[in-house]
């Protein structure tokens, strides 16, 4: 015997019709975004799934920024791009 | 049931197609339930059941529009049983949301509202742990269940057991999250990530705000939304596309809300507001004060009506700067939007540069406007404020036994025939009265001052005639035309004005009372305190009201408070 109250709930619930959340935030938007950040040279904006990732210079120094597109929010420390030293890039040999 | 205060949720804010998708499924959903428990329970049964269900369960009506005060919201934690441990205490979002002096929600609210409402009254519990997995919750269809389990846990709770009171507003946190979305003037639904923009956001929702839109209906912001929704990063009501400031807690500062949505909730006050062609005056220059700076002289608001098959159909105009909560937007700027019936709902609509533009979501705000018969232009901006020039051929016809005055093309103030006739008649007799070559008036005569840069020589009484029919205007105009804003007033009632923020709609005896008592009120108080004389009692229409009046009198208040947004002609939402 499924529950009287619990079989009422179901129906009830199934008639409530949620307005969506919050939208992306658009490119245009992440850009006004980042220069507020301090990061006025970007040099790339890509959508990446959940995330606007820059590619940004500050102080000559390149970094990756990501934004969460969903609450605007930075999600990770700023990482700045590793450079590879000479003596440790692997070099294709030749043929 | 439970605690679970459920009310139907608004469909409005939904795009139409998506919107008659989303309810068509629901029935049909719920015509399978009831086919499928057919076998066990009889129809009749489960109709009874759902009677006594709207009885117990269905709230009482939402506090709703216009604010004033608290607006108390039930904000419950909730984790799943196999949930990690939770990313913050309780203590980080009760910061976030309720508590004052942390640059939460609260504070936000505070702000926007120039002073008149907070979230006082609004309780935090949790964090609770659900019987059920993240992976139950996260397949569950129906996405209010996933509030529903919540209020339930709650409610059920040994140790801390918690029901919100009815018809409070209920804001769930997930950890983790499982969900994102609102239920208007009911509820909504967010992750333990969620940040401040999110949860205002939401909470516009809850009061009864609807999206905001621009014109670049070619662009879309997101594959469920319509041509140009969220399209105005200056709204808070667009997020999550909206300029938020990076230095702000909680996961950035949410930028304000635009000045219609502040003008709906009731958040303006009605000195601040321009309404163009009401006082029989088309043409204005007006200084508008930034919105986030209230403190400067000038308007919040101009509204700019045109349209004569709806009343509600108008322009508007605001002033930003990127300071306070606008801190993310780009730079200072003048707004225009426009002000319409989508259908559904009365939208505002951002009005951009297209052109080139179109489909990137990315024009400009225009600066001036020419359409429907209105003109706008930007004078200048200078720090908190702008100055703009409107104009409007819309006229609001007069009501019965007057008539335009027409003292110049842009006078429609509205005049008993007689004052109209006298008007023309010192019209024609203006080159008379001036000294020669200049604006000077002869002996016993006085500028007539009837408008802005009206120099027509009349008698000192023909001057204030004019002052008198200008301060009169509004009550001489056909009232069924007039435009109040989203806050009008059915017929037979009209704005209690206790203050300049009171909306309250009452009946026109209950107004002449409020003027009454607030006259008086000096003389109620016992001297120097605001401590009432005997038999007077604090009228307490808002909180901070303590006009001292009959104890009837203040139950009036309190009744007329309860009946606020039925009396209103029109619910944007």
């Amino acid at each position: 015997m499924i529950p009287l109250v619990g079989v009422v709930a179901f129906i009830v619930a199934a008639t409530t019709v949620p307005v969506e959340g919050p939208a992306p935030m658009s490119e245009s938007v992440a850009r006004v975004q980042l220069v507020k950040l301090g990061y006025p040279s970007i040099t790339s904006l890509k959508r990446n799934g959940n995330y606007w990732e820059a590619n940004v210079t500050k102080n000559g120094v390149p970094q990756v920024i990501r934004l969460n597109v969903l609450t605007g929010a930075r999600v990770q420390p700023t990482v700045p791009i590793r450079r590879v030293p000479i003596e440790h890039a692997i070099v294709k040999p030749s043929a | 049931m439970t605690g679970g205060k459920l009310t139907r949720a608004s469909e409005a804010c939904i795009p139409h197609s998506r919107m008659r998708r989303v309810v068509l499924e629901a029935r049909v959903w719920r015509k399978r339930v009831i086919k499928r428990m057919l076998p066990v329970i009889s129809f009749r049964l489960i109709t009874f059941a759902a009677i006594i269900l709207s009885m117990i369960a269905w709230p009482t009506q939402s506090q709703a529009r216009p604010y004033r005060d608290g607006i108390p919201w039930s904000i419950l934690l909730c984790k799943f049983s196999d949930s990690p441990t939770p990313p913050n205490t309780a203590g980080y979002y009760s910061n976030m949301t309720i508590a004052s002096g942390t640059n939460g929600l609260d504070d936000y609210v505070r702000s926007i509202s120039n002073g008149i409402a907070d979230l006082s009254g609004s309780t935090l519990h949790g964090w609770y742990t659900e019987s059920h997995t993240l992976a139950y919750e996260q397949a569950l269809t129906n996405r209010w269940q996933r509030v529903q389990d919540c209020l339930d846990t709650a409610a059920s709770s040994s140790t801390n057991k918690y029901v919100p009171p009815a018809g409070q507003r209920v804001y769930v946190i997930t950890s983790p999250g499982v969900d994102l979305a609102g239920w208007e003037n009911t509820g909504a639904i967010g992750g333990d990530d969620v940040a401040l923009p999110e949860i205002a956001h939401e909470f516009g929702h809850g009061v009864g705000l609807n999206h905001s839109w621009s014109n670049d209906t070619t662009w879309k912001d997101a594959t469920w939304s319509g041509g140009g929704e969220y399209d105005n990063p200056w709204d808070l009501m667009s997020a999550a596309n909206v300029f938020v400031d990076p230095t702000g807690a909680f996961g950035g500062g949410p930028p304000d809300l635009d000045a219609h949505h502040l003008d709906e909730l009731g958040f303006l006050g009605k000195s601040r507001i321009d309404t163009l062609g009401v006082d029989g005056i088309l043409t204005r220059t007006v200084t508008l004060a930034a919105l986030t700076h209230p403190e400067a002289g000038g308007y919040l608001l101009a509204r700019i009506p045109f349209d004569s098959a709806d009343r509600f159909h108008y322009y508007t105009v605001e002033y930003r700067t990127p300071d306070s909560w606008d801190a993310g937007i780009p730079a200072s700027i003048v707004m225009i939007n426009e002000v319409k019936n989508n259908g559904s709902y009365y939208q505002t609509t951002l009005l951009r540069q297209l052109g080139t533009y179109a489909g990137t979501g990315n024009g400009p705000p225009v600066q001036s406007l020419n359409a429907n018969g209105v003109t706008i232009s930007v004078q200048s901006t200078l720090g908190n404020q702008a100055t703009i020039q409107i104009h409007t051929n819309f006229a609001l016809q007069c009501s019965q036994g007057y008539v335009w005055r027409e003292a110049s093309s842009i006078d429609r103030v509205c005049v008993v025939p007689a004052t109209r006739t006298q008007t023309a008649s010192d019209n024609a007799a203006a080159a008379s009265r001036h000294l020669p070559n200049s604006q000077t008036c002869v002996q016993g005569y006085v500028w007539r001052e009837a408008f802005p840069g009206d120099f027509v020589c009349v008698t000192p009484a023909r001057r204030a005639q004019a002052k008198t029919d200008d301060a009169d205007a509004y009550n001489h105009v056909n009232q069924g035309l007039v435009t109040y804003g989203p806050n009008t007033c059915q017929n037979g009632y009209v704005w209690r004005d206790g203050d300049d923020h009171d909306y309250v709609c009452v009946l026109p005896a209950t107004r002449t009372q409020v003027q009454l008592d607030n006259a008086a009120a000096a003389g109620r108080h016992v001297p120097g305190s605001d401590i009432c004389v005997q038999g007077y009692v604090w009228r307490q229409a808002w909180r901070t009201d303590h006009v001292c009046v009959t104890p009837a009198t203040r139950s009036q208040a309190a009744s007329d408070n309860a009946q606020a947004t039925a009396r209103l002609a029109q619910l944007f939402s």
